[in-house]
């Protein structure tokens, strides 16, 4: 059992402020969490009822010309340069007058891009010395686990984390988040995003999303484009699956009718369309995801999936997914909408103040160095049972 | 109160002094001309919406102090961007032409000294 | 003794930034100071506050990486500043 309530929060009030602050790709959020001090908190196993309530949710995302990733060196000068109007903005809409009322300032440490995380930070460290309030620094995948739980309640759900920048199946076990399954080259999300800069299709408003609507129109759904399938154990690897249909889009677009897959060998007709990739590659890459996820679920038991990270949205993995758990002895798939599966400075918050009220503030400035690399079973899950 | 100011050597520069001109405009805007997007991503058609925020101006409708800093401090930032930049381009056309009179003194010698043997019929 | 500017760091820049009290400048060094340099061989950096002054000597081995290093630290003068003004 644990004691969520041994720091208490400032002012002799009876609730906490958690000011989030996310900068670790492309997008920048600022939120700002409430979480009032509950009795059933002193001695329970209940992290994913705080009751928080969200009293702002602010987010800027950094977009560029289509067939174009974005750069660490102009992502830090996006953030840098919106981070301040932001943080007014939450607390504006906050309607917090006095930030020293705030319990704790609560920023990205990592993982993520080195430069954007960096600019974060030093606006983090600069308003904790400005109002006197505390810092926690919090690894970002676990931000998004915990605003999932927050969010759709699910108990101990095998959680599938799939961003631009992480793709892991994970487990709760031991005061620690387990990987039970990864990429074992790139992530999905960045799958998805290059194949997007190959058919030069907007970033506005995420690439992915793009690719979600064209594979929505695919008319030739029966008819799946055949691609490499590559799970390899509890892993999974989706490099050569990139190469492939990039080959594929440079042959559509070049007219190669030599490739007997997307033309045909008599008359020359095309008879596959941009849109036939969209969806065959994403049914390719969710059926992958999902025999990894029941592949986790296999071996913690559990029948429950929670779906995070940006990747999440995507209405046809959820859809996938939900399949597969109801096949599984009728279980059930949990997901968050665009507020909170896409990059935010709330889920940093929700983190960030369950490790502070388990005593996790910064003790020394030293300690708020980001890194881009730190993976999620290095932190020490004080919160839970 | 002190000036914002910089001041640079090396070995061949004993001592240069950088300082603002408050008056100047290239010191008053907060959008410095070398802390814009990279090259290679307004070369891509990137429109720039991401600029520096605007001073902050107090009750008289003037720039705060601070925000007069960050306008300075964005000017002189430009100043030793430009002039370490020069700094890089002098040293490598020197370094250019110090590889330039190196080959063709060379060149020179290897006609002076190696040059008969090709004419040797075989 | 290990000696806080190595001599082969032989391009070096004097920044002196003039805060409106010591607490201000206080907190520029703080913010600033906790990050270590990727390359300590090629560059180094000494963070200073006197009195409402925040003084900041870089040294590096050459124009290029001086260059670097000096306009990334600006950019962070200026957020500090930027953030003291707009929500102190």
């Amino acid at each position: 059992m644990v004691n969520l309530n041994g720091i208490p929060p400032k002012n002799g009030r009876q609730y906490y402020l958690g000011l989030g602050l996310e900068g670790s790709a492309n997008k920048l959020g600022v939120g700002i969490i409430k979480h009032p001090v509950l009795p059933r908190h002193d001695n329970s196993d209940l992290s994913h009822e705080c009751d928080a309530e969200i009293l702002a949710n602010i987010r800027d995302t950094y977009i560029t010309p289509p067939g174009e990733g974005f750069l660490p060196r102009d992502t830090a000068r996006h953030h840098r340069n919106w981070a301040v109007r932001l943080v007014r903005r939450a607390l504006d809409e906050a309607k917090i007058d006095g930030p020293a009322d705030i319990d704790v300032i609560c920023f990205t440490k990592g993982p993520g891009m080195g430069a954007p995380l960096h600019s974060v930070v030093v606006v983090a460290r600069t308003l904790s010395l400005l109002w006197d309030v505390p810092l926690v620094g919090v690894n970002h995948c676990v931000g998004h686990i915990e605003m999932g739980r927050e969010i759709t309640k699910a108990e101990n759900p095998v959680v599938l984390y799939v961003s631009g920048g992480n793709t892991q199946a994970i487990a709760y076990s031991e005061n620690r988040y387990r990987i039970f399954g990864e990429t074992l080259d790139i992530a999905i999300g960045n799958c998805l995003d290059r194949f997007a800069r190959t058919l030069k299709i907007p970033n506005e408003p995420s690439p992915g999303y793009n690719i979600e609507q064209l594979a929505k129109q695919c008319k030739n759904k029966e008819r799946l484009v055949e691609l490499p399938y590559t799970v390899k154990g509890m892993d999974l690897s989706m490099s050569g699956i990139l190469g492939y249909v990039e080959s594929l889009a440079a042959d559509l677009f070049s007219h190669n009718t030599r490739n007997k897959l997307l033309f045909d060998p008599e008359t020359k007709e095309q008879i596959v369309t941009v849109e036939d990739i969209c969806y065959s590659l994403q049914e390719n890459l969710f059926a992958m995801l999902v025999e990894i996820t029941e592949r986790a679920m296999a071996h913690v038991n559990s029948n429950q999936v929670l779906i995070v990270g940006g990747v999440g949205c995507n209405v046809r993995l959820q859809e996938m997914m939900a399949q597969m758990c109801h096949e599984r002895s009728n279980g059930q798939v949990h997901a968050t909408d665009e507020r909170f599966c896409i990059d935010n400075g709330v889920m940093i918050a929700q983190a960030g103040l369950l490790q502070y009220r388990m005593g996790g503030a910064v003790k020394d400035l030293s300690e708020t160095v980001v890194t881009q690399k730190f993976r999620t079973d290095e932190v020490y899950v004080a919160w839970r049972e | 109160m002190s000036q914002l100011s910089a001041v640079y050597r090396a070995p061949d520069v004993e001592l240069k002094e950088f300082q603002i001109d408050a008056s100047k405009q290239h010191y008053n805007t907060t959008n410095g001309a070398t802390t814009g997007p990279s090259a290679y991503v307004l070369q891509a058609g990137q429109i720039d919406v991401d600029k520096p925020s605007e001073g902050r101006k107090n009750a008289q409708g003037e720039f705060t102090y601070l925000s007069k800093l960050r306008m300075h401090l964005t000017g002189l930032q430009d100043d030793l961007n430009e002039y370490l930049t020069q700094r890089m381009e002098q040293a490598k056309n020197k370094k250019l032409k110090q590889a330039d009179e190196a080959r063709i003194k060379a060149e020179i010698e290897n006609l002076l000294d190696g040059g008969d043997d090709e004419d040797d019929e075989q | 003794m290990k000696s806080s500017h190595r001599p082969e760091l032989s391009h070096t820049l004097s920044l002196n930034i003039p805060f409106e009290n010591e607490r201000q400048a206080e907190i520029a060094v703080n913010a600033l100071s906790p990050d270590p340099i990727l390359k300590p061989q090629d560059f180094h950096i000494i963070y200073t506050k006197n009195a409402s002054d925040l003084s900041i000597l870089f040294s590096a081995v050459d124009d290029r990486v001086l260059r670097v290093g000096v306009s990334s630290i600006i950019e962070s003068v200026k957020t500090v500043i930027e953030t003291i003004d707009e929500l102190q």
